[in-house]
């Protein structure tokens, strides 16, 4: 295939959904509302995107092995015939990611279909859910900073749109709001970093992709040529440093990193298709996909800051999962955790692993999170696990997808059992374990001191909370006794349209580790961070396998993680709460579980700090406005009449006495005179007569005085 | 021809006035200040291709010092100091020129709906047009206040006449306000009047006339006069203040803009529009027409205070917009906001960011205009705009809603949309900036600082922020919520076809100029905003060189 | 011989004529008429001063007719034309509204 054919199959594979986005809201409006128009409007965006899945495999496999494609378009001119470059690039991360979108997204299309059968918005819905996809597919085929800012937003903006979609309830309409927000905090940070980088190197703003395109054209060439290394800036490049954060504050806001997570739980007000494929495919992936583009050019200082800020997310949010009762939001703190995973990986310059775990992720997670609907979707819009329980039998096909998806994110692998290279294991684990390594070797980059080993400690620990809150998820949902008589009683399996996609993701979540992803995201691995005097000078490639020495020689350590914690969530959960209740009512693990169950209080910080301190300066600008600089110029427009007045009492007084005077005098004798004026005509001709006469006589003297004179 | 269709723009909306105030029926008025509004969006389209052609013509000598200034007329008007008659467009002018014909055309149409003596408003408002036709095409100092004023006195009457409850204080504070302006404006043609020509080495004494704008800006002695080390140096800087004083009130920027909230608070939706719309931009045009390119050396002098105007009035008028509750209010105090970007643009002399704020006023002439008819489409129906009592818009008028997420988000600078390459461009140039300030001479401020623009620039991303909090916030109030009864506009309420004739043309504009900014925009200013700028900056770097060399 | 004086001797009593009607005449027709009479006095003194303000020099002997007397002539017959026209408009309305001619009546505009 030659490079265009497969440039175009992007363009289309990203275009068609913007295309059904268009028809669907302009010519299938025009049809009326009942059901079955709206169904034909679903299933059409379904066939958009089967056309965009196919588009991308074809483009996948063609693409081989081959220096990354790049076009440019004209769109935006920054000087004298130039132009900031934006257009398809399309490399191996692209064409994979390609396909996982849209893969995920035409299943997330299809469960829509059942999900939202009956709502009267479902042709909106699958509208917007066409626009996010295609943002979505926009970020992921960026060639420039440019351009995926464009689509980061587009993706901000359709957020807003599905998660506030039951706008007609508060709660959405102040999730949806506060996600876009929040997304826009970190997007403000964006644009410091890009303002930064777009000047420093000049027009070059291409994506550094690897090593071909790492030339003049990258963003890192154009450093390298002014020789700044980014691993090695000099404090004259402090720049840069502020640069990479700037960008990263774009990803936390995407990603919901610390402190700027505190959307994503909330998001789960939307309906739950949009918490599958916000969770897994589109918006959560895009920050961390993001910070995977500019990894190169992240210094130490940033890469530190990354990781730590996934570290901090990875802890916090795994804790918060495991006293969460609904079940929805359970997962979104799994989600935060699990991004957090990946952004500590980012920052300890384990880029394969971090995006490979992204992958794997969005397959179990998408599936976990449908499950989710379906359990919700029968049990009447109940989302507290209390009121779950036993709903195995009635939902067998669901319960399975759900747990083969908790395996997998559990990590579950058979320890030591091995045939050659090839480990019996779910594919979350190879990438977890891909990151620990990571951790590990970046543990004993910065410093074997005790902070330097909570960057690989902690992620293992997490692993263990990471397999106990799934498996209090799972048992408390589906094993046990039904603690809710009726609802339990009306549930029942859904229909094929929902079931379908969570197994088909369930399975692809169990076999990620096989089908070779890691392998083809580590061709496209930017030379950087292999080569990577990354973080210290060290060759990081062998220091991965210093990590993996190492976590091979505890393997029993990792790989006995799920089963240690399924166990005990298991016999803690079996019988419900009763347990738990009996644990949390001891003295200091009850202001414990308080501080978590209330996520150590950060949502209420940060609403007093930053709403509701926004909003108090605004209404002291406002007041400020109102009654300083708009009274100053009412205070001169006061006194400029006060002013007119006097000078007006002046003028009346002064001036036009003198005036009026004269005029009085003037009236006077006009009015003396006006008895003349009889309105009788004869009068009038009497008058002029006696006039003629009296005037003629005056002449006649007056010619014969001079001529008596003479 | 071409000579003969630009001055038809200024004249015939100005006898469409006579023929509007005679017309024997209200319905004639307002079909011929239609039709008069069509033919000049007509000429306009023609314009547009007839200025291709002249550029593309081999004969044109396209010189950096002139530009290319298409189709002049010349004529002399008063002989006795030297006023002409002179009229003429280019690059610059043009995207604004279409840019008033495409808003006349839909704000008369939204004029219709006008109860009071009709006939008036229509002859003011095509009073108002010949006005603005006559600031965007006027080359000579003085004939562009005569316009400057001309679009002023309309606008008193329109406000006045028609306007809301406290119509006569916010027509005759709009009124002063920018009387003031305008004196500071009549100061500087008089200084200029008498000093230009005291000017040693003029480059023709007979020639340049002191009023004539192309010929101040490209005759290298009056700005080296006026310029750093010249015999007019601390003339040259007072005469920018008052002209950069004039201007910014009509932009306005803050802290001159307490006239624009009451302004549009108390005008009837037609008069929001076209004051958002055009009447803004008036300042800025002026900006990049007289003031920059006369006093290129004063602009150096002057940037930093200038850049951080802009930056406080982003900040400041997207808090001021959080904390309104009167639903206009916000949308006028937003514009506050978004005109700063167009004030940043310019202060960060970098081409990127003249192509900036040249965007964004444009792109902000589209998406206010559309923000205030969406207002005013409720307004009409609800008849208070009272932002807490709002609720469920979106249920209850879909179609309307549909049209107002293009239009607010617009707003809010998503891109895609027209709002946003303004913004971004302006922001980049802000950047950029830093490669010029690091290597400038000491008299410049911030000479040799690299930080002070990632500052400045990280500052007003954070506007972006602030935008998204009360664009959302009002979007939450107004639109959602479930449908409420007396929000619920059918049979005669329904938004008319008329009303969807205003909106749609103004969200497919923001749609196409956000998707494809520079098909419709830099193409055509591509050259003429860049000869333009080198003149501003050719120069000014030379001077910068020279005084280095000092 | 007729001569200037014979001329001058009518055109008074002409005009002594009119003068008296419109001084004691009541009826604005009379009026009218006693202002036409003054304003041809004055015609036959302008058109006699014409005739005898010129040398009688034949033209063909390069003589110069004098025409502006009867030029002035003609001009008043004119105005007096119009001046009778409006007047008696004037008049047709004043006895539409007060169903009399009579100029007595007609004190209106008394200031």
């Amino acid at each position: 295939m030659t490079d265009q054919l497969i440039s175009n199959l992007i363009v289309a594979a990203w275009l068609a959904p913007a295309a059904g986005f268009a028809i669907v809201i302009v010519l299938f409006s025009r049809m009326g509302n009942d059901q079955n128009k709206q169904n034909t409007a679903a299933w059409f965006t379904v066939a958009v995107m089967g056309f965009s899945l196919l588009c991308s495999i074809i483009a996948f496999v063609g693409y081989g092995a081959r220096d990354p494609i790049v076009e440019t378009w004209n769109w935006l001119p920054i000087g004298v015939g130039e132009y900031a470059p934006i257009g398809p690039m399309v490399d191996r991360l692209t064409v994979t990611l390609f396909v996982m979108v849209s893969l995920i997204s035409l299943l997330v299309h299809l469960y829509s279909v059942g999900y939202m059968t009956g709502d009267p918005k479902k042709r909106r819905f699958m509208a917007y859910m066409q626009l996010f996809t295609f943002s979505m597919l926009g970020i992921v085929s960026a060639n420039s900073l440019l351009h995926l800012f464009i689509f980061w937003e587009m993706v901000g903006l359709t957020s807003y749109l599905l998660i506030g979609f039951w706008y007609e309830k508060r709660a959405p309409q102040l999730a949806c709001k506060k996600a876009f927000f929040m997304n826009r905090i970190g997007d403000a940070g964006f644009m410091l970093g890009f303002g930064i980088l777009f000047f420093q190197c000049g027009g070059n703003i291409l994506l550094p992709i690897n090593a071909a395109a790492n030339g003049g054209d990258s963003m890192l060439g154009a450093l390298l040529a002014q020789g700044i290394d980014p691993l090695n800036p000099g404090a004259n490049n402090w720049w840069l440093t502020l640069a990479g954060i700037g960008l990263f504050c774009g990803a936390m806001g995407k990603s919901a990193q610390f402190p700027l997570h505190t959307w994503l739980p909330d998001a789960m007000e939307g309906p739950t298709p949009v918490s599958s494929i916000v969770h897994s495919a589109t918006m959560v992936a895009a920050g961390v996909y993001m910070t995977a583009r500019i990894f190169p050019l992240l210094t130490p200082a940033a890469l530190l800051f990354v990781a730590t800020i996934g570290l901090v997310t990875l802890i916090t949010a795994a804790l918060i999962a495991c006293v969460q009762t609904d079940i929805k939001r359970v997962l979104a703190y799994s989600t935060l955790s699990q991004l957090g995973y990946m952004v500590l990986g980012l920052g300890c310059g384990s880029y394969t692993f971090a995006l490979f775990h992204l992958i794997t992720h969005a397959f179990f997670k998408c599936s976990l999170f449908q499950c989710a609907g379906s359990v919700i979707t029968v049990c009447h819009h109940e989302k507290e696990l209390p009121q779950y329980g036993g709903l195995l039998k009635k939902m067998p096909w669901t319960a399975t997808a759900f747990i083969l998806s908790t395996l997998a994110i559990a990590g579950a692998a058979i320890p030591i059992v091995k045939f050659g290279d090839f480990s019996v294991a779910f594919g979350g684990f190879f990438s977890k374990d891909g990151i620990i390594a990571g951790a590990y070797t970046y543990s004993s980059v910065i410093g074997d001191a005790g902070f330097g080993k909570l960057y690989v400690w902690a992620p293992v620990c997490i692993a263990y909370v990471t397999a106990f809150y799934m498996t209090r998820a799972f048992v408390l949902t589906f094993l046990g006794k039904p603690r809710n008589q009726a609802i339990h009683d009306h549930a029942h399996e859904t229909p094929w349209t929902m079931v379908v996609p969570q197994l088909v993701l369930a399975l692809i979540a169990m076999i990620a580790g096989y089908i070779g992803i890691d392998k083809l995201i580590l061709e496209t691995a930017p030379q950087t961070a292999l080569a990577a005097g990354a973080v210290t000078g060290h060759e990081l490639h062998e220091n991965m396998h210093t990590g993996y020495h190492f976590v091979h020689g505890w393997v029993l350590l990792f790989g006995g993680a799920w089963i240690v914690s399924m166990i005990i969530g298991l016999l803690i959960y079996r019988n419900g709460f009763t347990i738990t209740d009996r644990i949390v009512r001891i003295p200091v693990i009850k202001q414990v579980h308080w501080l978590i169950y209330n996520k150590f209080g950060f949502d209420g910080l940060f609403d007093i700090v930053v709403i509701l301190l926004g909003k108090l300066v605004a209404i002291i600008i406002g007041s400020f406005d109102k009654y300083i600089i708009d009274g100053l110029v009412n205070l001169a427009g006061w006194a400029g009449k006060q002013m007119a007045f006097a000078v007006g009492i002046f003028d009346d007084q002064v001036i036009d006495g003198s005036v009026r005077g004269i005029a009085e005098a003037a009236k006077g004798t006009g009015g003396m005179l006006s008895t003349t004026h009889s309105g009788n005509l004869r009068r009038y001709i009497m008058m002029m007569a006696g006039l003629s006469i009296v005037g003629l006589f005056v002449i006649l003297a007056s010619v014969g005085l001079i001529f008596a004179s003479a | 021809m071409n000579e003969f269709l630009l001055n038809l723009l200024i004249f015939l909306p100005a006898f469409g006035c006579v023929g509007c105030l005679l017309a024997p029926r209200d319905s004639a008025a307002k079909s011929l200040a239609l039709a008069i509004s069509i033919i000049c969006l007509i000429i306009n389209i023609f314009l547009l291709r007839a200025y291709f052609v002249y550029l593309a013509d081999a004969n044109i000598a396209y010189s950096l010092q002139n530009g290319v200034m298409a189709f002049v007329t010349d004529v002399s008007w008063i002989p006795a100091v030297g006023i002409r008659y002179t009229i003429g467009m280019d690059g610059l002018s043009l995207p604004l020129l279409l840019l008033t014909s495409i808003l006349n055309v839909v704000i008369v149409l939204a004029s219709y709906s006008v109860k009071t003596n009709i006939k008036g408003f229509m002859g003011l408002y095509l009073l108002l047009m010949a006005g603005m036709y006559g600031v965007f095409l006027s080359l000579d100092f003085f004939l562009f206040y005569v316009f400057f004023e001309v679009s002023l006195l309309p606008m008193y009457f329109l406000i006045g006449v028609w306007g809301g409850p406290r119509k006569e204080y916010a027509a005759i504070k709009f009124f002063i306000y920018t009387l003031a302006g305008s004196v500071c404006l009549l100061i500087v043609m008089l200084g200029l009047y008498f000093l230009v020509p005291r000017v040693p080495g003029l480059s023709d004494a007979n020639q340049i006339t002191s009023f004539n704008m192309i010929h101040l800006a490209s005759d290298g002695a009056v700005r080296d006069a006026f310029g750093l080390g010249g015999e007019f140096w601390s003339y040259g800087k007072a005469f920018f203040i008052l002209l950069f004083i004039a201007f910014a009130i009509k932009v306005p920027v803050a802290p001159f803009h307490t006239w624009l909230p009451d302004a549009h608070v108390e005008a009837p939706t037609p008069i929001s529009m076209i004051l958002a719309g055009v009447l803004l931009k008036m300042g800025g045009y002026a900006l990049m027409r007289i003031t920059y390119p006369i006093f290129p050396d004063a602009a150096m002098w002057a940037w930093f205070a200038v850049s951080l105007l802009g930056v406080i009035s982003i900040i400041y008028g997207a808090f001021c917009a959080m904390a309104q509750t009167d639903w206009k209010k916000l949308v006028a105090y937003s514009s506050v906001s978004h005109m700063g970007y167009v004030l940043l643009g310019l202060g960060v002399l970098t081409v990127t960011g003249f192509n900036g704020a040249y965007f964004q006023m444009i792109g902000h002439g589209i998406s206010s205009a559309m923000m205030f008819y969406l207002v005013g489409v409720i307004y009409e129906r609800a008849h208070h705009r009272d932002l807490n009592r709002f609720g469920g818009i979106w249920n209850s008028m879909p179609t309307y809603t549909a049209w107002a997420s293009i239009g607010f988000f617009a707003g809010l600078g998503l891109p895609l949309l027209c709002g946003f390459p303004g913004e971004a461009l302006s922001l980049l140039g802000a950047f950029q900036a830093t490669s010029w300030i690091t290597t400038a001479a000491d008299w410049v401020p911030f000479a040799g600082s690299t930080s002070i623009m990632y500052i400045l620039g990280g500052i007003a991303a954070t506007g972006a922020i602030l935008t998204a909090g009360y664009i959302l916030w009002m979007f939450q109030r107004v639109y959602m919520g479930p449908a409420r009864e007396e929000y619920t506009y059918t049979g005669d309420q329904a938004v008319k076809s008329r009303e969807y004739a205003v909106m749609i043309p103004l969200g497919l504009l923001a749609i196409a100029l956000g998707v494809l900014p520079s098909l419709f925009v830099f193409t055509m200013t591509n050259d003429t905003v860049h000869a333009f700028f080198k003149i501003v900056r050719a120069d000014a770097v030379q001077q910068v060189m020279t005084a280095a060399g000092q | 011989m007729i001569t200037l004086e014979h001329f001058m001797v009518l055109s008074a009593i002409v005009f002594g004529c009119g003068v008296a009607t419109i001084l004691t005449k009541r009826n604005a027709i009379a009026v009218l008429i006693g202002i036409e009479l003054v304003l041809n006095a004055a015609n036959i003194n302008l058109v006699a001063f014409n005739r005898y303000s010129w040398s009688g020099e034949a033209v063909s002997a390069g003589g110069e007719p004098a025409v502006e007397g009867i030029m002035f002539a003609l001009f008043i017959i004119v105005v007096a034309a119009a001046e009778a026209a409006i007047a008696l408009g004037i008049i047709l309305n004043f006895y539409n509204m007060h169903s009399t001619v009579d100029i007595e009546r007609a004190n209106l505009m008394k200031g």
